[in-house]
């Protein structure tokens, strides 16, 4: 009997497996967004540290047109990014979910077993 | 010492509270008041979103010329001094309601798996065995841990909120004139800033709590194992 439970869990292990990857990648992935933000930052700082008048006359091709242009374009896909990092985490969360349905059946086995045991002197 | 049991012929089962850890101790009793205060949270943050429509109607129901030339103390200012305070600290408050729900939903998971180290603990005495308790070292990851990352986002975005309502009660001709390497541009350039980094940084909180109800399943899965080896070990295969 024991040799038809799946103890070792070869399945489950590989959900685990599966599960704590992709919860580090979602980690990952935040932690490069406040990297990102944190330049972002940086560079919100100086931008808006300049006088008004500064920031509406800036030359085509100046230092300060181009920090305002990057802090607008990288916000664009920031934004996305972060919720990428959130998707990783709920998909680790769903493969560590279903990790746990053979393990619930490999338990149900093993009772069924211990249960066997126990009853058979009684039996004969 | 809460103790539950039941008799059935001349075999007892019991499941006793104290082969609970302490965390889980609290987590189940913490689980239910952590999502009642985090949907709390978020509908208090949705109502204060309301009450921000109202005064963004205010504001645009003047001319742009009527806007600029309001000077600091008129309903105008202040109406902008509101709008640009609440925009800094409302969304860490939401998310630090999301964070407690999270929080509440790892807490409940946690509850689960003092729910099965007792019952396993129940079992081997009802076989006459010595009770081996299993916990892995994963299980020690603590949520309220993960919480401060959102509580500091909180803060932080409440510390922003009252510079931006400093900020923006001054007129917006004030500001737009402010002269370079003033007070006022540097609380602008600050907020911003902070603002910037911020959102990432409420991210990283929440990616904390993701891990932790990651965590807790593992868990119960390395649990749930290790409950069948221990039943299989008893009756000797």
């Amino acid at each position: 009997m024991n040799g038809e439970i799946d103890l070792k869990g070869s399945d489950s292990q590989s959900r685990v497996g599966l599960a704590i990857l992709l919860i580090m990648l979602g980690l990952i992935t935040e932690m490069v967004a406040l990297g990102i933000g944190s330049y972002l930052g940086v560079l919100n700082g100086e931008y808006w540290s300049e006088t008004k008048a500064a920031r509406d006359s800036a030359a085509a091709g100046s230092d300060l047109l181009s920090t305002g242009g990057t802090i607008v374009a990288v916000a664009t896909w920031l934004e996305p990014l972060k919720f990428v990092g959130v998707a990783f985490f709920f998909a680790g969360i769903a493969f560590a979910l279903s990790g746990i349905v053979p393990r619930v059946q490999a338990r149900a086995q093993a009772m069924a077993t211990a249960i066997e045991q126990h009853n058979a002197p009684h039996t004969k | 010492m809460a103790t539950y049991s039941y008799a059935q012929g001349t075999q007892s089962f019991e499941t006793r509270q104290t082969d609970m850890t302490g965390m889980q101790r609290m987590a189940s009793k913490m689980w239910a008041p952590w999502i009642v205060m985090g949907l709390m949270m978020v509908l208090i943050a949705f109502i204060i979103g309301l009450v921000l429509q109202d005064r963004v109607g205010f504001w645009f129901s003047f001319p742009k010329a009527e806007r600029d030339a309001a000077v600091a103390g008129t309903d105008i200012v202040s109406a902008k001094a509101f709008i640009e305070a609440t925009k800094v600290w409302l969304p860490a408050f939401k998310f630090l309601g999301l964070g407690m729900m999270l929080g509440g939903i790892t807490f409940l998971l946690a509850t689960i798996l003092g729910t099965l180290r007792p019952s396993g603990a129940a079992v081997q005495r009802a076989l006459g065995a010595d009770v081996k308790l299993y916990k892995p070292a994963i299980a020690n990851v603590f949520p309220v841990l993960m919480m401060m990352v959102m509580i500091a986002a909180l803060v932080i975005g409440i510390v922003m909120g009252v510079q931006a309502n400093d900020l923006y009660s001054n007129s917006i001709a004030t500001i737009d004139s402010a002269p370079s390497g003033s007070e006022l541009l540097a609380q602008l350039g600050r907020i911003n800033a902070v603002t910037a980094w911020l959102a990432p940084f409420k991210f990283v909180g929440m990616a904390l709590l993701f891990s932790g109800i990651a965590t807790a399943l593992v868990t119960i899965i390395y649990v749930l194992r290790w409950q069948s080896r221990r039943v299989l070990e008893l009756v000797g295969q």
